[in-house]
């Protein structure tokens, strides 16, 4: 029954599939010239040797991709490894206070009256019209020793006097939670619209009270939007390198900042190459682990990964 | 079926007589039940009603009238805004839906649709803390006895209408409740299944012995199936009893038209009739109730002379549309041995005895 049930949903699927291929021919076209071969470029350069200006030069050489491994001229050292995870530290926490705070939010507008909605959604997104590092800048100065958050975090002991909340790891997570909350907002407001709130009625009619309405019911229901969400937040902001170079305070390297310093302030492209190809690999794991994790969850209405 | 209809009908009376400490399990009582929209509109006026433990009950009304709404008050979905509601005895106002000694079957089922069959009648289970082997043993119990067992796996969306709605009674009556609503549970169904689907309902509710209150606007549906209807219109309760009373009492012109009784007639247009209060203007008689006068010699009845419009043969009876001057066109239903032999057109006399006459009020 299964495989005939999947076999149903492939025969409704085929037909607009072919046809938005064709409609979709300009942006697939877009994103090969200027996306897909340049990342492919990297792959030759990844084996290259360095000349003295950082270029890439020959012989071919697997040396820049033994360094992404933590191998150099002083023998092996973890600091690679430490930051990839830190990276990814950044990604996950980013991601579940991203869920945390976006899910009531997305349950307050999908709950609020209909002519009210649209006024909501734009107000989520409307930030994010503004540029990412002008932002970051705006939270510096929320954060900043002289302002008043960093004076309630002083009287309550969370911090030294004359500190500021910035520059911080905790700066770093809340501009980057800032940034990327529409992303996982829109889609669980989205899933909650395909919603069938009788089944929460059916669910209280069978002694569900009102928490275990939402955890057996509800976020079940709506766990396509969530994993959409979860991977618009955690592949950006795993690799994000704005918001921990101007709100980090260099005291944290993250794999993003690593790979920008490569063609920025001390070139060494074979190098950055090898390190942008580990951050893709990483993401397509992430993603594939995501997709992955949708065939667990039996999803009926919504949007879907 | 007609069989099982009668023997359903012999245990149905069997309940009428049984003691009251019985029947005051699952026993629902409304005290002036009253629901006002915010915005003005009036969903349920003033509806007093007891029904009996045990009983099959039917809430009959057109769409709109109130009676889903009274449904979704007793469940717990919306309160009243005055009155009160007893279930078995003790009020329940107040009290949220999921603490209520209630099960609802919906209307479009409202299956979980993350869950199995297993799992969804297992949910009421569960919500309720019951232990995990005694908890396998009820459903598979409930399973089997809807006949369910090899769905167990599916998913609601590998489900005919007749099976969703199968897995919605027993997600609902796992859970023993001492009163099941169900909320016009056969309306999406095709006429077969649906005449099957109402013996069985039946069958099940004389076995187990649960409240059943049922909310349709099919009165053939309401009549094969309740011990005792209850007709609304906009938001009113306009008559309660026992179906065969309310069938052959009906108290006002709506529950006569509601029930199929054509024959509305004013009280003037008869000459004989029982002594009748002098608010009462109309007054029904029932199509089998009028016969056609084969000479003269009826001394206390009304003879009435008319032409037949229209022969409609139903095969166990014919009935006949005849057109009588002053009078609306009248229909009479002849279940005699001839009763195909009168042709369009042809010349009747209809008898219509003072003690068949009906008054209604309105």
């Amino acid at each position: 029954m299964g495989i005939t049930a999947t076999a149903l949903s492939n025969d409704a699927n085929r037909r607009p599939r072919v046809r938005g291929g064709y409609a979709s021919a300009p942006g697939l076209l877009w994103i090969a010239l200027f996306l897909v071969l340049p990342t492919f470029l990297f792959l030759p350069i990844a084996i290259t040797s360095t000349n003295p200006y950082g270029l890439p030069a020959l012989p071919l050489t697997l040396h820049a991709l033994r360094a992404v491994a933590g191998f150099n001229f002083l023998g092996w050292s973890a600091a690679n490894i430490q930051i990839i995870f830190r990276s990814l530290w950044q990604g996950v926490v980013t991601t579940i206070v991203s869920l945390i705070v976006a899910y009531p939010v997305a349950f307050f507008i999908a709950k609020s009256k209909n002519y009210i909605k649209p006024l909501l959604l734009v107000l989520i997104i409307l930030p994010s019209w503004t540029n990412q590092v002008v932002r970051a800048y705006a939270w510096m100065e929320l954060l900043g020793p002289n302002a008043f958050l960093s004076h309630m975090a002083v009287y309550f002991g969370w911090i030294d006097q004359d500190m500021g909340l910035y520059p911080s790891p905790l700066a770093v997570f809340i501009g980057l939670v800032y940034s990327y909350l529409p992303y996982m907002v829109i889609p669980i407001f989205a899933a909650l619209e395909g919603l069938d709130w009788s089944l929460t009625e059916a669910a209280a009619d069978l002694y569900a009270h009102p928490l275990r309405i939402f955890f057996q019911v509800i976020l079940p229901q709506t766990m396509g939007g969530v994993l959409v969400g979860v991977v618009l937040v955690l592949i950006p902001s795993f690799s994000n390198y704005i918001i921990p170079e101007l709100m980090g305070g260099n005291k944290s390297l993250m794999l993003g900042n690593l790979i920008a310093n490569q063609f920025s302030t001390t070139p060494d492209w074979p190098y950055g190459a090898s390190l942008s190809i580990t951050l893709i690999f990483i993401s397509f794991i992430l993603l594939a682990g995501l997709k992955l994790l949708t065939k667990f969850i039996r999803m009926i209405d919504g949007p879907m990964l | 079926m007609l069989q099982a209809i009668n023997r359903l009908q012999a245990s149905r009376d069997l309940l009428d007589h049984a003691p009251k400490a019985v029947s005051r399990q699952g026993s629902i009582d409304l005290r002036n039940v009253q629901k006002v929209y915010p915005n003005g509109y009036v969903a349920t006026e003033d509806v007093t009603l007891h029904i009996p433990g045990g009983s099959f009950f039917t809430l009959l009304g057109p769409s709109g009238c109130g009676k889903t709404t009274l449904l979704r008050i007793i469940a717990g979905f919306e309160e009243p805004s005055a009155g009160g509601v007893l279930i078995s005895g003790r009020s329940i106002i107040g009290v949220p839906a999921y603490r209520r000694p209630v099960n609802t079957v919906f209307q479009s089922y409202v299956l979980f649709p993350h869950l199995n069959v297993y799992q969804n009648v297992e949910f009421g289970l569960r919500m309720r803390h019951m232990k995990a082997t005694q908890r396998k043993h009820k459903v598979t119990d409930m399973l089997d006895s809807m006949q369910l067992g090899t769905l167990a796996k599916h998913f609601p969306n590998q489900l005919s209408g007749g099976q969703k709605q199968r897995v919605a009674l027993a997600r609902a009556l796992v859970n023993e409740p001492e009163l099941l609503l169900l909320d016009e549970p056969l309306s999406a169904l095709d006429a077969k299944l649906r005449r099957e689907l109402q013996v069985e309902l039946l069958r099940l509710q004389k076995s187990i012995g649960t409240t059943f209150l049922f909310v349709t606007h099919d009165q053939q549906e309401a009549m094969i199936m309740s011990d005792q209807i209850g007709i609304m219109q906009q938001g009113r309760l306009q008559q309660v009893g026992k179906v065969h009373e309310v069938y052959e009492r009906p108290k006002n012109i709506f529950v006569a038209r509601f029930l199929g009784l054509p024959n509305i007639i004013r009280r003037e247009s008869l000459t004989h009739t029982p002594t009748l209060p002098s608010a009462i203007r109309h007054i029904t008689v029932h199509p089998e109730r009028i016969t056609f006068s084969h000479g003269a010699g009826h001394a206390a009845a009304n003879i009435l002379n008319g032409v037949v419009r229209e022969r409609l043969y139903m095969g166990a009876h014919t009935d006949y549309v005849v057109a009588v001057e002053n009078f609306p066109d009248l229909l009479v239903s002849d279940s005699s041995p001839n009763h195909r032999s009168r042709e369009t057109g042809s010349g009747v006399r209809l008898v219509i005895q003072a003690s068949d006459i009906v008054p209604l009020e309105g």
